[in-house]
């Protein structure tokens, strides 16, 4: 099911590259990256989004599952933040003529980044029991979710060089991204399913190897 | 151009980067269960 789910992903994402490029073009042809950056853009907002979900609901029961879910989220969108900052770095050499300005969208995109990256590093290097480290990430994400709301909201309330929207001219355009959306959120959900899986196999054989 | 193609590998290059992580965690886990198998069958 779960190898199902990625294969449909990339045969999604690969549709939606060859439209985006062929029939959907968009001129100037660097602005194409859009097909790829706003998707992982959106995905990243959303697995930190389950993030703060699992953190919650770890919080509120104590239930391993959603410390598993929890981690796997942070780390699939880690990966996904990793990408938003580097094609939004393509995207503006191409653009603007300058890798990164400290505009209110693109810094708190970079904390984000920053944020999550703190948040994966805690959960391997927290001494003191796994309950204990696992209540204490619980909280870092809920803090480090913050910063989610005002990437969303920087360039729709402050000026910034970073568009608040877009609009797509044609059919073909808006098929590309859409494609491009949902094959995005099938491989986020996959990968955090896949992890999850990883993690709670793992925890389970150190549990019995331990009694 | 060249940004275009930069920016469409760098996409795959960290979607394949995190699947292979994945993919050798799996593994070691593969390879750590068979041991324990094996381990509790010498014992029986």
């Amino acid at each position: 099911m779960r190898r199902l789910l990625l294969a449909l992903a990339f045969l999604l994402l690969i549709a939606s590259t060859w439209i985006g490029l062929t029939q959907g073009q968009i001129d100037p042809v660097q602005r194409n990256i859009l097909y790829v950056h706003v998707p992982n853009s959106v995905c990243a907002l959303l697995c930190f989004v389950v993030v703060l979900a699992a953190s919650v609901g770890y919080l509120a029961t104590a239930g391993q599952t959603w410390d598993l879910v929890a981690t796997a989220a942070a780390e699939a969108g880690f990966v996904f933040a990793t990408i938003l900052n580097a094609t939004g770095m393509i995207f503006s050499r191409a653009e603007w003529n300058v890798w990164w300005t400290p505009s209110p969208r693109l810094v708190t995109s970079a904390l984000l980044w920053f944020l999550y990256a703190v948040y994966l590093i805690l959960r391997v290097s927290l001494p003191g029991g796994q309950r204990r480290a696992a209540r204490l990430c619980a909280v870092f994400g809920i803090v480090a979710f913050l910063d989610v709301p005002l990437v969303y909201i920087s360039a729709r309330f402050i000026p910034d060089i970073h568009r608040p929207n877009f609009s797509l001219d044609t059919a073909w355009q808006t098929a590309a991204l859409m494609l491009g959306m949902a094959g995005t959120a099938l491989l986020a959900a996959g990968l955090i399913w896949l992890r999850a899986t990883l993690l709670r196999d793992n925890l389970k054989l150190e549990q019995e190897l331990l009694y | 151009m060249s940004y275009l193609v930069l920016g469409f590998c760098v996409v795959w290059v960290c979607h394949f980067a995190y699947l292979f992580v994945l993919d050798r965690q799996a593994r070691q886990l593969g390879r750590r269960l068979d041991a324990r198998i094996s381990g509790a069958s010498e014992r029986t």
